[in-house]
């Protein structure tokens, strides 16, 4: 919400409010102005702010020396590489983009070690210290990643002035002041409230691997090198829930498939340590809605924690409210992961009611039914990805991958047939043609993720997607390749059920406009479905 | 509410003085509160209240009571 400067004046001073918020609000450049308005949304929520306010341009010092709790922490690229100063004056630098990658790194741990700290990093154009044009772009979202994988706050440009941060020092256009201090309340707010309800990821959060894909036996939750991280991950867990925390799981999975797991007696948690666990496929906000519904508890009570930026995204735009961590790839970053995590709880007094909660709210949740309800509109999110995606008619010679993902995926798989790689190689010079995707984001190259069968340019024998690949739309990107590229307008394709398939079957049912339930033909005309709007060509760009 | 009187009241407000101020008086040599930083705010708060913009240069000229109206009356 946002308010005039008259109105937060008004607000301060016929406040009768006792209760306050302490923490220390740490930028480099100068913020006094936003302090009127920061003061009224605190009092709109029902507290006094009670703050410090950093001198101007003692924020690297404090970084270092610091050692007050609670903190909002607001920065700019120049924070994460000085070299980006607007204010520095001396652009005659010579960098590159490694480099500053490499600083903003190091900075960036810096920044995150505060404790308790609400940090918003401000996406500001940068000065012209790298002199290709898009060499400036590349570098603005690298920083923004390196932001997003620190699970900071991130807000765009418009709060951006040049004009006023030259002038005085403060970088935020006077009529923004409101709706930022607004935004920091909200979330200072969010994460100081000690959190109740750990929403978890299954696959490749609790057990390395997917279990979809990859089947039980492959999956690995113990004390083994693959699945150590995710031991500790559970131990954790688990001492959470004997103090009261309260468990749930979400995950794109089959239900019973999902249950499976728990039925090992070596993992760690049991199904009994979770309140409740919703497994579908629809987006991962509407789980978490469901979850808060049913056991009747606020979303900013909850904790979300995913292994997969798209998912955490999705979350972030739909609820707010809820607080997203990301589940960190590299063993080496499981410490500062556990540390953050454990920061959200207040496990300072446990009662016999706290160890009782899990059985409490349990009941509560005795049933709940599926939710069709859509998430967010993610395409804003994917076009900043940058994805680039190889498209290969594959030879004899180089189809080895795309064949294996033929006879290795289970999710998003047609029909679950197995064909041999040498009978598909035999019939590639023939009747046959083995499409190849290959996928690149500003995360990394993903490897070849997507493969399609086509015989007589007429049928599709069949069309899997990696799961890593899910939520990014490369299944519309591979019809419309297909449509522009091969000019096929129209093409049937055999869908079998498999345990497993129920993604397949919801983008066949999504796509033809019609429930696909049976086994059986199903007609995909290309014109319809290529002439949607789902923005593939802003999404996607082709590589050679 | 009038611009005059929005003025009046950041003015009153930023500069701690009583709303009967004889304002026409009004400057940055007139009354010792009116420091730099005061000064910022009190741009800060004209922007935000007329949701104007105020470049740098007018912004360091804008130093009494008179010369914010009429800069005012002249944006708004």
């Amino acid at each position: 919400m946002s308010m005039g400067f008259l109105q937060a004046t008004k607000i301060i001073a016929e406040n009768t409010i006792k209760e306050s918020k302490s923490f220390t609000f740490a930028a480099s450049c100068q913020l006094d102005k936003i302090d009127i308005f920061l003061k009224a949304h605190f009092i709109n929520q029902g507290y006094n702010a009670n703050y410090d306010l950093l001198p101007y341009n003692t924020f690297p010092q404090y970084l270092i020396n610091s050692n007050n709790t609670n903190h909002i922490v607001l920065i700019f690229p120049w924070d994460l590489c000085p070299a980006l100063n607007w204010r520095l004056g001396n652009q005659n630098i010579n960098t590159n983009i490694a480099q500053l990658e490499k600083e903003a790194s190091t900075n960036i741990d810096l920044i995150c070690q505060l404790s308790n700290a609400t940090i918003l990093y401000c996406d500001t154009d940068v000065p012209p210290v790298l002199l290709k044009s898009n060499e400036s772009s590349i570098l603005k979202n690298k920083l923004i990643n390196i932001c997003l994988k620190n699970n900071i706050n991130i807000i765009s440009n418009e709060y951006f002035s040049l004009n006023s941060y030259i002038s005085n020092g403060c970088p935020i256009i006077s009529n923004k002041l409101s709706s930022l201090a607004s935004l920091i309340t909200s979330l200072f707010l969010k994460n100081s409230e000690p959190k109740k309800i750990i929403v978890t990821d299954f696959d490749n959060v609790m057990w390395n691997g997917v279990i979809g894909e990859d089947g039980l036996d492959n999956i690995s939750y113990d004390q083994s090198t693959k699945g150590y991280k995710h031991y500790i991950y559970q131990s954790c867990l688990k001492r959470l829930v004997n103090s009261g925390i309260i468990l749930t799981g979400v995950t794109r999975n089959d239900e019973k498939l999902a249950s499976l797991a728990f039925s090992d007696r070596n993992m760690i948690l049991t199904e009994s340590d979770f309140v409740c666990v919703i497994a579908s496929y629809n987006a991962k906000s509407s789980q978490i809605s469901m979850i808060s519904r049913q056991l009747n508890l606020p979303l900013e009570s909850f904790i979300f924690i995913d292994d997969n930026p798209v998912e955490l995204e999705e979350v972030m735009l739909s609820l707010p409210e809820v607080k997203c961590l990301l589940f960190p790839k590299a063993a080496d970053n499981l410490p500062d992961f556990i540390n953050r995590l454990l920061n959200n709880f207040n496990l300072d007094t446990i009662t016999e009611d706290d160890k009782n909660r899990t059985e409490f709210y349990k009941k509560r949740s005795l049933s709940i039914s599926s939710s069709k309800k859509q998430g967010a509109n993610l395409d804003e999110y994917l076009i900043s990805l940058e994805m680039k995606i190889n498209t290969k008619v594959c030879s004899q010679d180089k189809s080895a991958r795309a064949i294996q993902l033929i006879n290795k995926t289970n999710q998003f798989n047609a029909n679950g047939i197995r064909i041999s790689e040498q009978h598909i190689k035999e019939r590639l010079s023939d009747n046959l043609l083995l499409l190849s995707f290959s996928l690149t984001d500003n995360h990394g190259n993903h490897g070849e993720i997507a493969s399609v069968l086509i015989e007589n340019k007429n049928k599709i024998l069949n069309f899997v997607l990696s799961c890593r690949a899910f939520q990014r739309n490369i299944e519309y990107y591979v019809l419309h390749w297909i449509h522009k590229e091969l000019s096929i307008d129209s093409l049937c394709l055999d869908y079998i059920n498999t345990e497993r398939n129920e993604p397949l079957r919801i983008f066949l049912s999504t796509i033809t406009g019609k429930q696909v339930t049976a086994d059986g033909q199903v007609n995909l005309d290309l014109n319809k479905i290529c002439s949607q709007n789902r923005r593939i060509d802003e999404i996607f760009s082709e590589t050679d | 509410m009038n611009k005059t009187q929005t003025i009046k009241d950041i003015l009153s407000f930023v500069l701690n003085i009583n709303k009967d101020y004889d304002f026409n008086t009004l400057s940055i040599d007139t009354n010792m509160n009116w420091d730099s930083m005061k000064h910022v705010t009190i741009i800060t708060a004209i922007e935000n209240e007329f949701d104007i913009f105020i470049e740098a240069d007018d912004a360091t000229s804008l130093t009494s009571y008179e010369k914010l109206l009429n800069y005012i009356e002249s944006k708004t």
